[in-house]
């Protein structure tokens, strides 16, 4: 008797699913976004523009599907591959020629230009220039961006007795603090070496904007093995002080959250989480640097991208009311950090918003994450060299400057086995 | 051959759906499988013949040779602690009275209901570092925490942690199963002469037990071989990056999966996938003849 | 003679040591799961670590939160369709043509069998990717049901399995039913069914066990949150910068593991059984 229960609920079940296959008579727009814009507040608002889309739009229906990074970048890879694209996708700049290259989007020049100057005016030319590489050719529209900062868990400061008002003048400085902390019985950072963004956040502290990515005219690594020795060993110094957790790890979070850990350098994106927690008390500060000029810190920006599909005249419709003003104001509001409308960004900076003040200082210094954008895609598991090395010289296991050298050497090799 | 069809088509009729779904799900792909090996392909350009080169550019990448000493260390290491552990269960369970020995093989085999990627996920929280109860025990006792998931001195063990959790219990069945079926007369005979338990254990149970022994290594070395789940969640593996710190989880399916939909080069991953089914038919074919050899 | 008895007694004695000590290996960490889900919100139980459940209201928060903040209840509904759908269609498919690999002779029904049983050995993780491109491809079934269930569905060790089955049913009670003119596929129907329910259930519950849980497939095939099973939500909440907390993860976990360990509850008998089977005939 049980087990024809168990079949009829199956069935049943199975009938629903045929109902809902056979209710979609709209047409879908599928819109693929990050973890951080895809759940929570930024989900809630944008569901909200959507919906007000929609209303001059009948007969659609818009389908969110948000990803953690990786994942976003390799769903959107395979569904290029089977012609399965999404109608909309945001992503960073950094992945914009491996997406030119399996054509992902379709290039919006014309379209853009087609709309009115005071619609175009709102935007920052730096970064519509960055998504428009060549004449006539346009891959996105400017949307989001980020220079890193950090998170200062106050609390746990004051127990270790820092005066945060106190600025820390360079790497040395740092290191002493989260010593300090250390004695005290917390962590003071997250660990670095185990991801290349992650290092990039230290690294950027020592090097120059030229000491990293690719120069695809000679196809060599531009990092800079001297200044990565340095960062190993301020890395080596720190490493009794942190936490063996990285960024973004669901623990890592929960150190900071519960006042265990000081310093949580990130982007924007950490703030939603963190204004989230009740009595959590934090502020924000930029990366110290080898020098009391210098600060480090990574930077990107993020792009809302029309796919290459049947239905990319209403999407492009949809992107282009997204990143209008009304809607990147409201977004503002809720979360402020760089927006590439530049006249919905003003009115978080007139609000004198403290993220979007620390993410304007931060901007001079940072290093972008993986430059050139939309030139050419970087070779798959081009930063292995780089975190084997890291992960060896944490432990002794290599000479930090031949090991650097070499490191430099076998990613340049990876990019001309992939270019000559 | 005309009224044969007439006699049998209704056997064919049957036999259709499922030898449809067999061909075009199963054997097709492997053919096409064998047939992309050959080619360099992005899978959104044009496909390009390159002959053998996927094959020499798979055996000779670094990923894979590590690939593939991670799995030998794996497997020789999981598979004998496996067997031992569900031996011992299986002896533990044998021993008892008949009402606990119901109640603690249930019990010993709860965790083999868990979904492998299910019990990863759980012991990943228990072994992470600073945060995870192993760890926060061990300084709340004053030891040295222990980086279980980040460092590769330990990551394997961590692994074969929760392989062994989940597949104990399903061999401690099998081999209880194969306890049952020893004629009692043996250890009747073994109890005259006067033999105790443990003597009993080596001379009639571990002997009569081989051909079941012998099943299960099998089966766990085919399984290890594929392995892929666990170390996935454990790393918080995804395309683009996996295997952990330092590769030291990175497993041959991980690194088939990787080469496909992380770096697009499905030539690549299709001969990766023609390589390790050779490995494995190599290995599953000795096992078949040992088998055959202790049969007779 | 006393030596004996104590070597007896110390025995004992060690043997009922052993035993708890893996009970609490086997338990502890389905136990911990419950644990911290049942803890106050906020305040990562691990952190702090107590040994019994505290805040049910706490754990009724979490599972609320994955549930509606983060899609597992249409995680829920996807893999209960995955799961119930290949059940049911697996057993159909392998059942027809166990009822003639175990009742009939025919042309060619050797050669037949032994070609599906060539997958048995056969790796199936290695036929991932073209498999992967023939459903994409040739079918263009990604991020829909078709795609996740059907590719599964031509399952050999099922064949296997009620074919041995099948092939012990009485040869009499076939012809005593042909007599009667029943056809042939009402013998399928009305006979060999309803007497192999056993071997059904059980193979039923195999399936339905595995496939819950199932990731690498799942993964590949289905890249849309609202395509997402359980197993895949999973592994997407152990991914960095997915801004998920521990808490998050083992609320998940729990949920996922509830359906396997009520089956298990209910038909212990018919796992364990299967599992045995596994092992004797595999």
């Amino acid at each position: 008797m049980f087990k024809n229960k168990i079949l009829i609920i199956i069935v049943v079940l199975l009938c629903f699913s045929a109902v809902s296959v056979v209710n979609a008579e709209e047409t879908v727009l599928r819109y693929w976004t990050f973890s951080d814009f895809g759940t929570g507040d930024l989900l809630a608002l944008q569901q909200v523009f959507i919906d007000e889309f929609l209303k001059d739009h009948p007969g659609y229906r818009v389908e969110v599907s948000a990803m953690g990074d990786d994942e976003l970048l390799s769903s959107l890879t395979t569904a290029a591959m089977s012609g399965t694209m999404p109608d909309l996708f945001v992503n960073t700049t950094r992945n914009g020629a491996l997406f030119v290259s399996i054509d992902a989007m379709i290039n919006i020049y014309d379209l853009w230009m087609a709309k009115p100057e005071e619609y175009r005016a709102n935007f920052d030319p730096a970064t519509v220039a960055v998504m428009t590489p060549e004449d006539n050719t346009m891959w996105a529209l400017p949307y989001t961006g980020f220079s890193q900062f950090m998170y200062r868990n106050l609390d746990v400061l004051e127990a270790a007795g820092i005066d945060p008002n106190e600025e820390i003048s360079d790497m040395e400085v740092w290191a002493d603090h989260m010593k300090k902390i250390s004695e005290a019985g917390f962590y003071g950072t997250y660990s670095y070496h185990t991801d290349w963004w992650n290092f990039l956040s230290i690294y950027s502290s020592f090097a120059e904007k030229s000491d990293w990515g690719i120069d695809f005219s000679q196809n060599i690594s531009l990092l800079n093995p001297e200044k990565l020795v340095k960062t190993v060993e301020f890395l080596k110094k720190i490493a009794p002080y942190s936490t063996q957790l990285k960024r973004g790890e669901q623990g890592a979070i929960d150190l900071f959250t519960t006042n265990k850990l000081a310093y949580y350098p990130d982007g924007p994106w950490a703030d939603i989480a963190f204004r989230k927690v009740e009595g959590l008390n934090y502020d924000f500060a930029l990366i110290p640097g080898g020098t009391s000029s210098q600060h480090g810190g990574v930077g990107g920006l993020e792009m809302l991208c029309v796919g290459n599909t049947d239905n990319w005249e209403v999407a492009w419709e949809l992107a282009s009311y997204l990143v209008d003003t009304p809607q990147m104001a409201r977004w503002a509001e809720i979360d402020a950090r760089y927006l590439g409308n530049m006249t919905a960004m003003k009115t978080a900076a007139d609000r004198g918003d403290k993220m979007l003040a620390i993410t304007e200082k931060a901007t001079p210094y940072i290093i972008y994450n993986q430059t050139p954008f939309f030139e050419k895609a970087y070779p798959g598991n081009y930063y292995a060299p780089l975190l084997e090395y890291l992960d060896m010289a944490m432990n002794d296991e290599v000479d930090l400057l031949d090991g650097a050298i070499e490191a430099r050497d076998l990613m340049t090799e990876s990019i001309k086995e992939e270019y000559e | 051959m005309k009224i044969n069809l007439k006699r049998n088509y209704k056997h064919y009729l049957m036999l259709t759906p499922f030898f449809l779904m067999f061909i075009v799900f199963f054997v097709y792909p492997i053919i096409y499988g064998i047939y992309t090996s050959f080619y360099k392909w992005d899978g959104i350009h044009i496909p390009e013949f390159v002959g053998l080169d996927n094959y020499s550019k798979v055996l000779n990448a670094r990923t894979t040779k590590l690939a593939y000493k991670n799995i030998i260390n794996y497997v020789l290491i999981t598979v004998p602690i496996g067997m031992i552990v569900s031996f011992i269960l299986a002896i533990i369970i044998q021993a008892m009275p008949r009402k606990w020995g119901n109640f603690f093989k249930s019990a010993y085999f709860l965790p083999s209901v868990i979904p492998l990627y299910l019990a990863a996920s759980v012991w990943k929280w228990i072994l992470a570092a600073d945060v995870g109860l192993v760890n926060v025990l061990f300084s709340k006792i004053g030891l040295q925490q222990v980086a279980w998931l980040t460092d590769p001195k330990y990551m394997l063990y961590s692994l074969i942690i929760v392989d062994v959790w989940v597949s104990a219990g399903f061999n401690m069945i099998i081999m209880i199963a194969g306890i049952n079926d020893i004629p009692e007369s043996l250890y009747d005979a073994a109890k005259v002469d006067g033999a105790n338990k443990f003597q009993e254990i080596i001379n009639i149970t571990i002997p009569q037990l081989i051909p079941t022994l012998f099943f299960t290594t099998t089966w766990g070395f085919i399984s290890a071989l594929q392995v892929f789940e666990a170390p996935w969640i454990l790393t918080g593996s995804t395309y683009m990056s996996y295997g952990g710190n330092r590769n030291a989880l990175l497993f041959p399916v991980m690194d088939m999966l990787g080469k496909g939909f992380g770096s697009l080069k499905f030539g690549q991953a299709a001969a990766y996938g023609v390589i390790l089914a050779f490995v494995i038919l190599f290995f599953t074919s000795i096992q078949f003849l040992i088998n055959k050899k202790i049969k007779k | 003679m006393s030596f004996y008895l104590l070597q007896k007694r110390t025995g004992q004695l060690f043997h009922w040591v052993l035993a708890l000590f893996f009970l609490v290996i086997a338990v502890f960490p389905i136990y911990w799961m419950i644990n911290v889900v049942f803890s106050p919100e906020g305040i990562p139980v691990s952190l702090d670590p107590r040994l019994y459940p505290s805040s049910l209201s706490g754990g009724i928060a979490k599972i609320k939160d994955i549930f509606f903040e983060r899609g597992f209840l249409n995680a829920y509904y996807v893999s209960f369709i995955y799961a119930g759908a290949t059940v049911l269609l697996s057993i159909t498919l392998t059942s027809m043509a166990a009822y003639e690999f175990g009742l009939y002779d025919f042309p060619g029904k050797r050669f037949l069998f032994a070609f599906a049983m060539f997958a048995l050995i056969m790796p199936k993780t290695v036929s991932m990717i073209p498999l992967y491109l023939t459903v994409t491809n040739k079918f263009n079934w990604l991020n829909t049901f078709k795609g996740l269930i059907i590719p599964g569905l031509a399952d050999v060790f099922g064949l296997f399995m009620l074919r041995q089955f099948i092939e012990q049913i009485p040869k009499d009670l076939i012809d005593a039913a042909r007599v009667d003119g029943a056809s042939h596929f009402s013998i399928y129907y009305k006979i060999v069914l309803p007497l192999s329910k056993n071997a059904i259930f059980t193979l039923a519950i195999l399936i339905f066990n595995r496939t819950w849980g199932q990731l690498t497939w799942p993964m590949i095939i289905e890249q849309e949150q609202n395509m997402y099973t359980v197993s895949r939500i999973i592994n997407w909440f152990n991914q960095p910068d997915t801004w998920v907390t521990s808490d998050s993860v083992m609320a998940a976990n729990f949920m996922a593991a509830i359906p396997p360990l009520i089956v298990f509850l209910f038909f212990q008998n018919y796992v364990m059984k299967g599992v045995a089977y596994t092992g004797i005939k595999g």
